[in-house]
């Protein structure tokens, strides 16, 4: 760092004590109200019950209410403090508050790479969206102090082939040459946080800092110059956090997860970041590490223990964040950092098989929540809400379940008018419905005011045009309610599996993400139908039981019933591009257009389908290009299996390799080159020259770029 | 009626060409159709290589750096 720097920089030891003080009155302050607001609502449902607590089963349901009103609350007091630190102006203790905007404009920029983790995802979208980042980085003027690094652990040929083509191709059309890079491990251990490690340990000294981007990710030129800047002037902060809104839906669950991610995330990561302030979490992209005290303090063991608790550490984002506390550095979420960005999954299924590895990582958390050693109280915390969002679902599960027991058994069994064997009078069961109306109704209140309370801060910011309007704002904010109360329950059941599975170690694939297709019907029935007869039998039950119960259980069974046609058409894409042009869940890139999403989408490999292993071994110019990339084979792997490899490969055409034969033979120079040679030689009626002689009809002038 | 060995040669050596980057001018086609003849006069057995190693075409691609150096650290683990 400069000596100018030095000055403008300010005194880590001065801020921390300055934000300190606050993060302890505010966290007070939140559990006060989180902890006042849950003993109000216990005592009430206390009295709801029909033994008032009585007896085990009433015990159970008490205490399961009990956590979740109490992660509710923690949910609604967050969203309050933000929309309350929004209309004020934002928070003062904020880093992007703690300096003159020409001040931070005219620090200077230090060595930064902004790398990219790839893992099987779809080329045209992962490499696209990074030479948006690319051009829009390249439009500040800026760019001679970043390189970019696409990190890949695909293991499939037709993936990796693709990637490096594309990569060469935006090298050429980008000029990027000698800045943008491309490495594939041909050993993926660790997952992310090892794919992350060896860019670390190969190229990691040579940078300041690192920005993470995912898959999905995009980020504008000037944030990624501002978040350098930002570092640059407060050199206690380890990581800095932006807080990513979802952009480029398509089908009508991605669009309203991006309506409800830009209309109320801004509410909940303002009241979170003012929560956790110097000690928030890393949510694994869209953001920036300082490299040294990362890698001096950040490396990820193994966990030591059993089952689940034993082996590599899954989502290392949190575990990160936490270590980095540890060593004395602070992590920042900045929710005034704009212009990030992420997709979301494109259907509930897709968005539940993320949530299957999600759940594991998070559950996975609990071991070093309770063992690790000097960890900031408040990254426990942290961890502990990780795992909340997760193990809240069968906790409800379980919660209806005692309601069930709870029910049948004031229904169908005799009342017990004296648990206690030493009570003098008798024990007179009471329902109070006015009671449990009100309870539900507060309940319900904690979980939709934060949505209105976001309604009321776009209306109140003059944000309403980017979501299209008052009038279908109001109209839009209430089908995402609809919506998501009919998935809440869906999401509830597959999480409460999730959670099971992973408490008891179930081997789970970890695969990259789908981000573009539609549910099939058959899909839908497949993954939803045990749900939906758990809903059904539930709700007959509780009609044959009794119909005010059947009533109460509706707003559960119903979405759970319909789970499969719910799921179908959420993913369509028709309905979501209709409803768009009609203007409804509106955001403000579909409103005003987005630069930075146009780059992405007029992309240079959105024009052109990248070759996979047939065309690689083809095309003249891909197989160079893959020749000229390859590692030559030493040691163990002898020429003569290569060659065995080639041969077995002419004679039977592509299929008769599998996956991990291809990738030997993709690998190695000399034998892909051979390869390529001998299938322009090869007899018009074997496999080869079958295939070669349609793609010479199908596409006589076809050139490769 | 089955194809040549000439005929589909011929059509490989223009695909693999035109697949090259390169531009099938009428001046490229009479090289192409003088080195088939050339080659032909041998009756090689790999009548495709024989008549690509006459035109020589240079379909070369400029080398490309996939990472910077190496500048090799080391990741601390620390405690749990």
């Amino acid at each position: 760092m400069s000596v100018a720097l030095d000055r403008l920089a300010i005194a880590p030891q001065t801020a921390h004590r300055r934000w300190w003080l606050a993060a302890v009155a505010r966290r007070t302050a939140l559990l006060l109200l989180v902890a006042g607001q849950t003993a109000l609502a216990a005592w009430f449902m206390l009295s709801v019950l029909p033994y008032h607590g009585g007896n085990g089963v009433e015990i159970g349901m008490l205490v399961l209410f009990a956590v979740l009103f109490a992660w509710i609350s923690f949910g609604f007091w967050i969203a309050v403090a933000g929309f309350v630190l929004r209309r004020l102006g934002g928070d003062r203790h904020s880093l992007m508050r703690r300096q003159d905007a020409a001040v931070l404009a005219a620090t200077p920029l230090a060595r930064t790479a902004i790398i990219m983790p790839v893992y099987h995802e779809s080329v045209e979208r992962s490499l696209g969206g990074l030479s948006a980042v690319y051009r829009s980085l390249e439009r500040t003027g800026r760019i001679e102090h970043f390189d970019f690094f696409i990190l890949s652990d695909s293991r499939d040929p037709d993936v990796w082939l693709r990637e490096q083509a594309a990569w060469a191709q935006l090298c050429d059309e980008l000029g990027a040459a000698g800045r943008l890079f491309y490495r594939r491990r041909t050993l993926n251990l660790n997952y992310k946080s090892g794919n992350v490690g060896d860019f670390l340990r190969r190229w990691g000294r040579s940078y300041s800092y690192m920005i993470v981007l995912d898959a999905d990710s995009l980020m504008g030129g000037d944030t990624l110059v501002k978040m350098v800047q930002l570092m640059e002037r407060h050199p206690g902060v380890g990581i800095l956090q932006t807080s990513p809104g979802l952009l480029n839906g398509r089908s009508l669950f991605a669009r309203t997860q991006q309506f409800s991610s830009q209309l109320y995330g801004p509410l909940f990561t303002t009241g979170l970041a003012a929560v956790q302030m110097g000690e928030a979490v890393f949510w694994g992209h869209n953001a920036i590490l300082r490299t040294a005290p990362f890698m001096a303090h950040c490396g990820l063991r193994k966990l030591p223990g059993w089952g689940l608790f034993r082996g590599p550490i899954m989502s290392h984002d949190f575990v990160e964040a936490a270590y980095m506390g540890r060593a004395g550095h602070e992590v920042w979420l900045e929710p005034g950092l704009a212009d990030s960005w992420e997709e979301s999954p494109p259907s509930l299924v897709d968005e539940l098989t993320r949530d299957k590895r999600w759940v594991k990582g998070n559950m996975q958390h609990l071991w070093l929540m309770l063992r690790s050693r000097k960890l900031h109280f408040a990254h426990r915390m942290a961890f502990l809400n990780g795992i909340m969002s997760y193990l809240a679902s069968p906790l409800w599960l379980a919660f209806l379940a005692l309601t069930t027991v709870t029910t049948t058994r004031l229904v169908l069994w005799p009342i017990d008018y004296f648990p206690d064997q030493h009570q003098l009078f008798p024990l007179w069961p009471q329902w109070q419905p006015y009671r449990a109306v009100t309870l539900v109704t507060c309940t319900l209140g904690l979980l939709f005011t934060p949505k209105f309370l976001a309604l009321a801060d776009a209306l109140l910011t003059s944000r309403v045009k980017a979501f299209g309007g008052v009038v279908r704002l109001v109209g839009s904010v209430l089908l995402e309610i609809l919506i998501s109360t009919l998935l809440a329950p869906i999401r509830m059941l597959s999480h409460s599996r999730f959670v099971m599975e992973a408490l008891f170690n179930v081997e789970l694939r970890w695969a990259g993400q789908n981000r573009t297709s539609e549910t099939g019907w058959l899909q839908a029935l497949v993954y939803q139908t045990p749900g939906a007869v758990l809903g059904l039998s539930w709700a007959l039950f509780a009609l044959w039981l009794k119909p005010m119960f059947f009533y109460w259980s509706l707003p559960v069974a119903l979405p759970l019933i319909f789970a499969a046609p719910v799921s179908v058409i959420l993913s369509r894409v028709q309905l979501g591009q209709w409803l768009r042009r009609r203007g409804w869940m509106m955001t403000g890139e579909e409103a005003f257009g987005s630069r930075l999403l146009e780059d992405m989408q007029h992309n240079p490999l959105a024009q052109t389908a990248q070759p996979g292993f047939c065309e690689s071994v083809i095309h003249p110019r891909f197989n160079a290009l893959q020749v000229a990339l390859g590692r030559p084979r030493r040691g163990r792997l002898r020429r003569g299996r290569l060659d065995e490899l080639v041969r077995r490969c002419l004679e039977q055409g592509p299929e008769g390799l599998d996956r991990i034969e291809k990738n030997l033979v993709a690998e190695d120079p000399a034998a892909f080159a051979s390869l390529h040679q001998q299938v322009w030689r090869a007899a018009p009626d074997s496999p080869w020259g079958k295939l070669l002689n349609a793609l010479i009809i199908r596409s006589p002038n076809q050139t490769t770029r | 009626m089955r194809a040549t060995t000439t005929e589909i040669t011929l059509r490989r050596v223009l695909a693999w060409l035109r697949w090259s980057g390169l531009d099938i001018t009428p001046q490229l086609q009479r090289q192409v159709l003088q080195a088939m003849t050339d080659a032909l006069a041998d009756n090689p057995p790999d009548l495709f290589g024989a008549c690509l190693g006459r035109l020589a075409a240079d379909t070369g691609l400029p080398p490309r750096a996939t990472a910077p150096a190496l500048s090799r650290g080391s990741i601390a683990y620390g405690d749990y």
